[in-house]
Parts: structure tokens; sequence; C-alpha cells
């Protein structure tokens, strides 16, 4: 290969201009999709995905008849010209079982499914851009649409990835960090308990690199809830606000 | 409101054509996506609605709904563009790959255009459905020639630009192909190109080699000008309805397409639905068609163009 790619510069910018512990730039947009109970577009960096949620409703399957708890179905699908070359068969795709694995074993602890028996909560991902860590973006992206569609759950779940490149702990990878290799571990944490949900690795990994890894990984799901919280609550005061309930003063 | 008489009349014919009609009426347009199924009466309600130029959401039988169009919702395609039309909403991404021709057509490049539902949209029938407006798109777009293919030549025989036009349809409130288009053509229409050169090959042998440009922002836009916009004329009872949401669809007996473009001219017209329409109706869809296609093509080329300056200013 040719020269080796540098991801930390001399000033301690990232190649896309971040410091190694800032997250990337997050924008959302709740409702998108009137139809469906709970919707959302979000956007971490380049990353850009939308979660659609239906439910609590009827169950479809025979096999889920009678469950005590609301069974959580999950859908993936990524678009074709979600990648950086256009997608052409939509092949078994390793990251499609993935996130369908994290999303629902996941979501089966924090929402709280005892309230709905015999039900069923629908949640479609579709990923429209990736520019890596699509996992954690569809796991934030899940949350905020149950929040939208007003599901109860035991509390925020934020994800966040973090890897270590060049000696340092980088948090929210890119897409090219991605490429260059080592540890990465994206953990999913309910916000305001700390406890872990979601947590892979794929790598070797000291033990004391693991224990700073992950630290930077959850110190990016704390600024990440906070950038969330704060514009839900905008979000939600702005709805009451049109529905006059609460005054605009 | 009018003297009820000559309306009871009409109903009761209207009820007879009923039963024939709910039984075709899951062959009326594979382009359908019916979330609920509307009962008898929904229907009738809507069909009276119709003739009295009043229908559900309000607007007379010739008015279109307004459309929403954001440019560019992904940076990271060559070309995109989001589309809200009611409730219908389409999301569309123009990639393009470099790849070799078609042997039968060594000198042209290609354009592709390909539709999926969105997942909380699949379901029974989607797979049929996306397949019919890949279909239709590619017809209206593609083999229609608005885009010239001999210009995305790049080495004859050898390579040649490949447009992908990929489309996910987010959500359907009826008139999704026509929804389809106009976000095709502003995707189209926002697209960049990277600019190349044609070199021969270092190693001497006659063959010729690619090179990209460094510069990120050195792209050209694709001609748009003769890509036309779609619309959709549904057929409810005797009457004639533009801009069909979903529920009219399904009272629908017939839908002609027409595919117009800047000028004014017919690029490709389909009918889908087993109704029947006269020639004298035909002519007067089109007459519709073609003022409506006005209005939708200066809607669109305005947020294109006021876009692409913007664009312009930032680099």
């Amino acid at each position: 290969m040719g020269s080796k790619q540098e991801f930390i510069s001399l000033e301690g910018l990232r190649v896309d201009g971040r410091r190694p512990r800032e997250i990337r730039k997050i924008k959302f947009e709740l409702g998108v999709l009137p139809r469906a109970d709970g919707s959302c577009i979000l956007e971490q960096g380049m990353t850009k995905v939308m979660v659609a949620v239906y439910g609590p409703g009827e169950v479809r399957g025979r096999a889920d008849h009678g469950s005590k708890n609301a069974v959580i179905l999950v859908n993936y699908s990524s678009a074709a010209f979600s990648g950086n070359e256009r997608k052409k068969k939509l092949r078994y795709d390793k990251q499609q079982a993935e996130v369908c694995q994290a999303v629902k074993a996941t979501f089966e602890g924090v929402i709280l499914t005892r309230l709905y028996p015999q039900s069923q909560i629908e949640i479609f991902i579709e990923v429209l851009q990736t520019d890596g860590n699509a996992v954690c973006t569809c796991l934030n992206g899940a949350t905020l649409a149950l929040v939208d569609a007003g599901i109860p759950m035991q509390d925020y779940l934020i994800a966040c990835n973090a890897g270590y490149i060049d000696g340092t702990a980088l948090v929210d990878t890119n897409a090219q960090e991605d490429l260059a290799g080592g540890p990465r571990v994206p953990v999913a944490v309910l916000a305001r308990s700390q406890k872990i949900c979601h947590l892979q690795l794929d790598h070797k990994l000291s033990r004391e690199l693991f224990d700073e890894v992950l630290k930077t990984a959850m110190e990016g799901c704390t600024q990440i809830f906070n950038v969330l919280d704060t514009q839900i609550k905008e979000h939600a005061r702005r709805q009451l606000e049109s529905a006059s309930v609460v005054s605009s003063t | 409101m009018n003297d009820p008489k000559p309306q009871q009349q009409s109903q009761q014919q209207q009820q007879q054509q009923q039963t024939q009609k709910q039984q075709q009426q899951s062959r009326v347009g594979v382009l359908l996506f019916s979330a609920t199924s509307i009962s008898p009466d929904e229907s009738v309600f809507i069909r009276s609605g119709v003739e009295q130029d009043v229908r559900n959401d309000g607007r007379g039988r010739l008015d279109h709904r307004d459309f929403d169009v954001e440019l560019a919702p992904l940076p990271q395609s060559n070309g995109s563009a989001r589309l809200r039309l009611g409730r219908t909403q389409v999301l569309v991404g123009v990639n393009a790959e470099l790849e070799e021709p078609d042997s039968e057509r060594p000198g042209r490049g290609k354009v592709v255009c390909v539709v999926k539902s969105a997942p909380s949209l699949a379901g029974k029938g989607s797979r049929k459905r996306d397949v019919a407006l890949s279909g239709a798109l590619q017809q209206i777009i593609a083999d229609s020639d608005a885009i010239d293919t001999e210009a995305l030549c790049v080495i004859p025989g050898k390579q040649c630009w490949v447009i992908y036009v990929d489309v996910v349809v987010v959500d359907s409130d009826g008139n999704v192909l026509d929804a389809i288009v106009l976000a095709a053509k502003a995707a189209l229409g926002n697209t960049l190109i990277p600019s190349l050169r044609v070199i021969d090959s270092e190693e001497g042998d006659g063959k010729k080699e690619i090179e990209l440009s460094e510069d990120p922002f050195d792209a050209q836009p694709l001609d748009c000008s003769r890509l036309p916009v779609a619309v959709s004329l549904t057929k409810i009872g005797s009457c004639v309805v533009v801009d069909a949401t979903s529920q009219e669809e399904q009272c629908a007996a017939a839908c002609l397409t027409f595919a117009i473009d800047a000028d004014g001219n017919v690029c490709s017209t389909s009918k889908t639905g087993p109704g029947a329409v006269s020639p004298s109706g035909v002519i007067e869809m089109l007459k519709y068609a073609g003022q409506i296609a006005q209005q939708l093509h200066k809607k669109i080329s305005a947020a294109v163009d006021s876009d692409s300056s913007e664009r312009d200013d930032r680099m």
C-alpha cells in the first residue's frame, strides 16, 4: 500500500477535523411519517437513518399469540444509494443481521413490554446513507421513533462507539476510521442509570485499553444523550404550545 | 343541495356498477398501495363528491396537491431529492458508476431506474408494485431518451457512465408514480458527474485509461432539460380527477398517465385499470394534463435552479 494514512494529525485533529473525544454533529426530525405511530430521521455526521414504529397493535404471527409481553419485531433495510458504491444485489447482509439482533434484544429489555400483553410493536429501520457506525445510529433512531410514538420505556437508550487507532481512543468513528481496522466497541446504555444494554467487541484488546475505550464510548453516549434530550424537550414544548396546552411566554 | 331526484337515479346506476367494480378493484392498477381498503359507502361518498367537484380534502377535480421538495438530502450520492406530495413521500438517490456499456450499444451510457418500497410499506404485493413502478419510471425517464446517453460514453465499447436512479417510497397516499417522476427530475437536476480525462495508456499499447479529476468539486451537471414530468388522471365514475389520494384510487375505474416535457410534448403515455375511456375523453384528459404539467415544470425547475445557484455561490 502507499503512504500510511494519518488518523490523528500533529494538532490532534482527526480526518474530519474532530477532536478524539468529540462526537459527530447530530440532527433529527420527528414525525416524518404521519401514518406511522412514531417516526424519525436521524443524522449523525453523514450517517442518516429513518426509523418508523407501528404499535402497540394486534399480533400478526400465530406463534406470538397469547404472549404475556408485547412482541418486538424489527425490519431492516438499507437503500441502494446508502453505501459508497451503489449496492447492486440485495444479498444477505451481515449488517442486517447485526442491526436486527441488536435492536430487538436491546429494546425487549428497555420497552415496558409487560404493559401490552398479546400485542406487537414493529420497528422499521431504513439506512439512507452510511458513513460508519450505522448500528449505533440505528439504535438511537429507534429510541427517537419510540419516543415519538409515545411507547413507554425504562429510559432513553443511547448508543455510541469508540475505536482505538494510533494510540488514541476515538469516539464515534466514521467510515474512514472504520476501515483503518483496530478494535471497535459499540455500546448502548440507559442514559440516566448508565446501565449497559448492548456491548460488542470484535478484536483483541488488552484489559487496560478496553477500560479506556469503553469509558470513551460511554462518555460519547452521555454527550449524545445531552443533545437528544434538549432537542426532544424543545420539540415537545413546541407541540404543547401549538396545542395551546402551554403558553408561549 | 340540488334537486335530489337526478342524483338518486344516478346513484342507483352507480350502485349496480359498484358491485362489478368491487370485484375488479384489486386489479385497478398494480400501482396501488392500499393500507386500508374503503367500504362501499365510502366509495359512493367519494364518487358523489367528485361529481360535484368537491373531493374529500376539499380540492376541485383538477386541483393538484402542493408539493415540497428538498434537494441533496444525501450528500454522499451524486444527486438526491426528497419529495412530499400530501402524505406521499419519496426519496431518490442518483449515483453514477463507471461500467462496461451494453454490447449492442457500445457508444452509449445507461440510465437504470429501480424503485423500492420502504420496509414499513412492504407487504403482500409490494414486489409486484415495485417492479411495476420501476418499469414505469424506466419508460418515462430512460427509454424516452430524455437524457443524452451518447454524452455518457467514456471509452466506446469499454467504459461508460451508468446513472443509477434509486427510489425509496417512504410513505404513500396516492399518485406515487407522479411523485416519483418529479423527485427523480429534481434529483437528476442536482446530480454532478465527476470530470474525467481519457488518456493514452502509459504502456503505449494503444489502450486508453481514465483519469478522474483530483478536485472533488470538479464535476458537471447532467442536461435534464428534456426530462418530462408525469401527470396521472384517474377516472372515477364518469369524471376525471388529477392527483388522486389512495382512497380515490380505490374507487377508480382507470388511470391514464401522461409524461409531458417542458415544451408541452407528450413523451409517453400509459393506462392502467380495466375501465375504458372514450377517445374524446382521452383528448380532454390530455388538455388538463398539459396545463398541470406546465405548473409542475415551473415549480420543479425553480427549486432546482435556486439550489444550483446556491451551490455555485458556496463553491
